[in-house]
């Protein structure tokens, strides 16, 4: 009989090894109970068991292991890597080489010869059109960064590599000279328009839903190296929540469409309408709170028409308040600018300080002036030169300048009825005929509310240029009035 | 007999009992259930924030534009360069950088070319535990005593600004001590635009590439 009592106790130790190996509970027990299935028991049973639904996507957020979050800033962040972006650097090289190649660019033939060339020969300007060293250029580098980012890098650490593929690109994949405003333009238009696009890109992910592929797709087409890095490394299948810094503390977009009108001056206006499309998203607010992480928040615009383009980016790479309601920020700027009385394309840092103020219970003011500079700002040359020589081989003039701004702005509740803008740009070309350029525009803007979150308005515009040339060349001046009419939808 | 049962079923007890109590408290795989660790702290510096570099090296520069001959203008010469700035993280510094350069042409006993930049600098340290860092910048420079050797005669040395870009790499030995050394290589590069050669002549989208090899010392 006593060895039958061993026996059953043998059994049922690892039952009571088991209970006492579970994790001590987070309150205090209450005095154990000798029934196995009382309401005590029960529940405390019960309590343990995490809340299963298996309607919802499994969530690994709770259960991700020490070698899973290896290199990890968060859950749901890319793992740190920092020989992958090195290597998206190179076959991003080798497949725009091999695009000029299909294309038939004899630039794309590089040997060895052309690399020494190059590497001795350093840097010189190129004379390449306006839209591929404008908007070309930055996308390409924006492949750089944004496989650095989905690599787990930092803003300013992937900026470095958008420098190293802008360089390489220069070097070892033209067979021509390494170009001095394509490393500019790449590098930093690359940084501007990556970090939008990766941001875009998360703004569209949902990792933790169930449409997490077809969102994770859409993604892909907003950041393809982001997406396609995901995709290789297993990110894109990672249900984990989103990384804390990818996500706005608020986003507003709006789609405009309508006709414009434009002039060479106020008494020569063409009475032909020109159509146009603009579209704005607003990460963020860059108005209030102070911030230290890039791009947390930022205002890209994109504005398409008939011969008539306007695209700007204005990424926080620092904000604080002051002064109670005062607000200081720092600016990276991108500016892609196109209007009968000049074309311009930059990269800039501003410095604003702005004050938001409540003049209605449900207005408010926004004031801002702002002032920095550009880093290398494109403009367009004269068509015909003064002094009637022939046109330059490149219809455009590269060089640094500064830049200031000055905005006003009246909202209802966050939405903008009324905007005064002011926007100067100076040019000091040192890559084509020596001259300053000093650009100017004057914007008014006023919107009326029609139903649900549509609004109609009118706008105002007046772009000026005045160019200061060396003599004997005299100095010119060109304008240009422009008025548009349209509709516009705007998210809460 | 009967004793000898019992103590039989209670090594059996015990030997079970370690076993499973064994299994039981086992420490899981920890690709399965370990907690996720904190992330690791990253090196930090017992000295200032600001740091200071000191520096000389040698250098080859070239001067060239679309109209210049194909192999441009080439010298050799001396460069001193003084950075200081701050850490921002771990990873990444601010600063500001003066390099001076001094181009001789080969051959030729003419006064040196003397390039003076003056740039903010961003410096990266992928690794925060290693000496590695690259760094890129952009700013001014101001060339004096600039002449064509091999082209129109100036109508006598000229000084201008220009627009001016660094980025380069290098490492830092010893670098979490107070003073430690550094050895980089950079490229400068300053856009000088167009350069009046005479009252009829001038060359425009003159560019010149400074390639520095350089040994400093870093007070932090």
């Amino acid at each position: 009989m006593r060895v039958l009592r061993l026996l059953a106790l043998v059994l049922l130790l690892p039952v009571r090894a088991s209970a006492q190996d579970a994790a001590p509970p987070a309150t205090s027990l209450t005095p154990a109970t000798t029934k196995l299935f009382d309401a005590v028991s029960l529940s405390r049973a019960i309590a343990s068991l995490p809340a299963v639904r298996f309607d919802e996507p499994h969530s690994q957020v709770g259960s991700q292991t020490a070698l899973d979050m290896q290199g990890r800033a968060c859950a749901g962040c890319p793992r740190r890597n920092l020989a992958w972006p090195l290597f998206d650097v190179l076959w991003v090289n080798v497949m725009y080489n091999g695009i000029n190649h299909m294309r038939g660019h004899d630039t794309a033939k590089v040997t060895p010869p052309s690399w020494w060339n190059n590497m001795k020969s350093g840097f010189e300007w190129d004379i390449n059109d306006w839209g591929t060293n404008q908007i070309g250029h930055p996308y390409q580098g924006s492949n750089y960064f944004t496989g650095a980012r989905a690599n787990g890098l930092g803003f300013y650490e992937s900026a470095a590599v958008a420098a190293f593929g802008s360089a390489t690109w220069e070097f070892y994949f033209e067979n021509n000279l390494a170009s001095f405003n394509d490393l500019i333009n790449t590098t930093l238009g690359g940084i501007a328009l990556g970090e939008v696009l990766h941001r875009a890109a998360w703004m569209v992910r949902a990792p933790m839903s169930e449409g997490r592929k077809k969102r994770e797709l859409i993604a892909s087409i907003i950041d393809p190296i982001g997406g396609l890095t995901r995709m290789v490394n297993g990110d894109g299948k990672r249900v984990a929540d989103k990384p804390p810094t990818m996500t706005p503390s608020s986003v507003r977009y709006t789609m405009a469409a309508g006709a414009m009108w434009q002039g060479d001056s106020f008494k020569d206006v063409n009475d032909r309408a020109l159509p146009f499309v603009d579209l704005a998203l607003y990460y963020g607010t860059t108005r209030e709170a102070r911030s230290t992480v890039p791009y947390g928040s930022f205002d890209a615009v994109f504005s398409l028409g008939a011969g008539v383009t306007q695209t700007g980016i204005r990424g926080r790479l620092f904000g604080t308040p002051f002064g109670g309601r005062y607000q200081f920020n720092v600016l990276q700027t991108f500016d892609f600018i196109m209007n009968p009385a000049y074309d311009y394309g930059g990269q800039g840092v501003d410095l604003e300080v702005g004050m938001t103020r409540q003049i209605f219970s449900d207005t408010t003011l926004w004031m801002a002036g702002a002032g920095g500079v550009t880093m290398l700002g494109a403009v367009n040359t004269l068509a015909t030169p003064p002094d009637g020589s022939a046109a330059p081989p490149r219809p455009y003039d590269y060089g640094p300048g500064f830049r200031w701004s000055g905005f006003i702005q009246m909202s209802r509740h966050t939405q903008p009825y009324f905007t005064i803008a002011y926007q100067g740009y100076h040019v000091a070309v040192v890559d084509g005929t020596r001259s300053n350029h000093v650009l100017q525009r004057l914007y008014l803007d006023a919107r009326v509310p029609v139903r649900y979150s549509l609004s109609i308005g009118v706008a105002g515009e007046y772009f000026f240029r005045k160019a200061y040339f060396w003599p004997p060349l005299t100095n010119r001046t060109d304008e240009s009035p422009q008025l548009r009419a349209y509709i516009v939808w705007s998210s809460k | 007999m009967k004793r000898a049962v019992e103590t039989i079923a209670a090594l059996l007890m015990i030997v079970l009992a370690g076993r499973v109590a064994g299994a039981q408290t086992a420490p899981a795989p920890v690709a399965e259930s370990a907690p996720a660790p904190a992330p690791p702290k990253p090196a930090t510096s017992p000295h200032s924030r600001y740091w200071v570099v000191g520096g000389a090296g040698f250098g080859a520069a070239r001067t060239g534009c679309p109209d210049c001959g194909e192999e441009g203008v080439s010298s050799n010469g001396r460069s001193l360069l003084v950075d200081f700035g701050f850490r921002a993280t771990p990873r990444l510094d601010f600063g500001l950088e003066v390099a001076y350069g001094s181009s001789k042409l080969v051959d030729n006993d003419d006064d040196p070319i003397l390039t003076t930049f003056v740039m903010g600098v961003v410096q990266v340290r992928p690794w925060d535990t290693r000496g590695f860092f690259f760094k890129t910048g952009m700013g001014t420079g101001v060339v004096g005593n600039l002449y064509v050797p091999n082209g129109p005669v100036l109508d006598g040395p000229i000084t201008t600004n220009t627009l001016a870009l660094v980025y380069g790499a290098g490492w830092v030995f010893r670098r979490e001590e107070r003073f430690a050394l550094q050895v980089h290589g950079t490229h400068h590069i300053a856009a000088l635009g167009e350069v009046t050669i005479d009252a009829n002549t001038s060359r425009k989208n003159v560019l010149n590439n400074y390639w520095n090899v350089m040994v400093g010392i870093v007070f932090r």
